[in-house]
């Protein structure tokens, strides 16, 4: 998994089509200018243009070439990463309102799980989350991998499986992230009503 | 992929042409958008090298009194003028290297995904307007830059007659014609050859120092494939443009001869910018791409075994 934290990838894909190149097919699988094409609806050229972009700054790669009969010259690309997360701080230091915005939207929407935040709380609780977030993205961003070899040799469902297992652990040993989370879940207790709409 | 044989490059030929008709429409179209937006380009450079010189060299008069006082000059004025003239020349043809370089744009689309639309050609134009003036700017100085040098030299050696010798020795009366006229062919040929690959490496991203330096390091590593295609392009221009080395003496032949030439000088002047352009773009592009399919690329370890993933979170 790959944190972002770089403010100007940040802002580079908060473009949506952007973002919908990388974080829903080339972090899945290698594909072609045509195939992100059909699949966003957009003119091969707008693709070609954002997939240069990407690879200009690292997040996608060629990862092969292919000549078809008719003599198309098709370059497969890929995302750099299997998974990627937003550095929480960054994103909010880069788009601004846009950010917060979506923080606050967050925090308001779990009131549909019982949880109501008053207007005056939620920048509170915007700071709670963001610090959680940011802790929890820095251990996860860590390498825990000790066989970098045998670890390439494992299938891709055991390498996410074992890895998922570890990066849980791995949050569960830390005393500062047990801590910022326990301060998260004690404001969500107190926050929760407990009524539901059957 | 990657070797040049003479099959390889009848293939690239046909596969290009193929393309070029195939999104004929749009290359005519796209062409007059561009040739267009150049020329309104062209009138404003012109005008901001003009309108100041106008007003410095104190009206239409004194402009016309500047640029007759050139006549007077000696050698080292040649110099100057030479010098003078290519640094007006560049802004005003800059715009025309980025109207050809959004072409190698829209070849690029073609070649990696088919098909290419109108408004593709406008997009090229506008993002990598630097990049392709700039490209379009060292083509124009290696190309010329040392036949200009040529001539400044020889001015500086032999005189100003050397400047009438060059001129006239190029003309086709004059018995230095073949001699001239081959090595300025090999000169174009080779020099531009060696550039080839420098707006699809534009296109591909690279910087105009990077893409120029891939390009000549390309056409080196990779002689036979790159000249190869190039050569062929330049035979075909020659093969089209043959019948108009002989309009001296059409004129002085018959009404029915020139009438007959400039009949068929429409079509061809017309498939040469609307197909033979779009094909040539088309072919650089796609040799470009298969000559650096493993440039970039990375490896991605196998899938093997894949499944459904039992842990699910983080």
């Amino acid at each position: 998994m790959e944190i972002i934290e770089d403010k100007k990838l940040i802002q580079l894909l908060m473009e949506p089509t952007r973002a919908k190149i990388i974080f829903d097919y080339l972090v899945k699988d290698a594909m072609t200018v045509k195939q992100l094409a059909d699949l966003t609806r957009k003119n091969p050229g707008t693709i070609l243009h954002h997939i240069q972009k990407l690879k200009e700054v690292g997040l996608v790669f060629e990862e092969r070439t292919e000549q078809t009969q008719t003599g198309i010259v098709q370059r497969y690309y890929r995302a750099s990463a299997r998974e990627y997360r937003m550095g929480i701080s960054e994103m909010v230091q880069a788009t601004g309102d846009d950010a917060t915005k979506r923080l606050r939207s967050m925090i308001t929407s779990l009131s549909v799980y019982g949880i109501d935040i008053p207007e005056r709380q939620i920048g509170e609780a915007v700071d709670l989350l963001t610090a959680l977030i940011d802790r929890e993205n820095e251990i996860s961003s860590s390498n825990l991998i000790v066989n970098e070899d045998q670890h390439d040799e494992l299938s891709s469902s055991d390498r996410g499986d074992a890895s998922r297992i570890m990066r849980r652990f791995a949050l569960e040993e830390d005393s500062q992230y047990r801590e910022l989370r326990d301060r998260w879940h004690n404001f969500l207790r107190s926050h929760r009503t407990g009524v539901r709409n059957e | 992929m990657k070797n040049a044989s003479f099959h390889a490059i009848v293939e690239d030929l046909k596969i290009s042409f193929k393309f070029a008709t195939r999104n004929l429409i749009s290359y005519i179209l796209a062409l007059l958008g561009v040739i267009i937006i150049s020329a309104i380009l062209l009138v404003l450079v012109a005008a901001m090298i003009f309108i100041p010189l106008f007003f410095v060299s104190g009206g239409l008069e004194g402009l016309i009194a500047l640029f007759t006082s050139f006549s007077t000059m000696t050698e080292a004025g040649f110099t100057n003028i030479a010098v003078g003239g290519l640094l007006i020349a560049l802004p005003l043809v800059a715009p025309f290297f980025v109207a050809i370089g959004a072409m190698f744009g829209m070849g690029r689309e073609i070649v990696e995904s088919e098909g290419t639309s109108i408004e593709g050609v406008f997009t090229w134009y506008r993002r990598k307007f630097f990049s392709l003036a700039g490209g379009g700017i060292v083509l124009f100085l290696v190309v010329l830059g040392p036949l200009i040098l040529i001539l400044l030299a020889g001015s500086v050696i032999f005189g100003v007659e050397f400047f009438g010798f060059m001129i006239i020795g190029a003309s086709p009366a004059s018995y230095m014609y073949p001699v001239i006229g081959a090595l300025l062919t090999i000169w174009f040929v080779v020099s531009t050859g060696l550039l080839s690959m420098l707006f699809p490496a534009i296109i591909d991203g690279h910087s105009v120092l990077d893409a120029t330096r891939k390009s000549i390091k390309m056409s080196i590593q990779y002689f036979d494939r790159v000249f190869g295609v190039w050569i062929a392009f330049m035979a075909i221009l020659g093969a089209c443009l043959l019948p108009l080395t002989g309009f001296p003496w059409v004129l002085a032949a018959p009404w029915p001869w020139i009438a007959l030439l400039s009949v068929l000088a429409i079509p061809a002047i017309l498939i040469l910018i609307f197909v033979y352009l779009p094909a040539l773009t088309i072919g650089l592009t796609r040799v470009y791409m298969i000559l650096t399919a493993d440039d970039d690329e990375e490896t991605t370890p196998q899938e093997d075994g894949t499944g459904p993933n039992f842990i699910g979170g983080l």
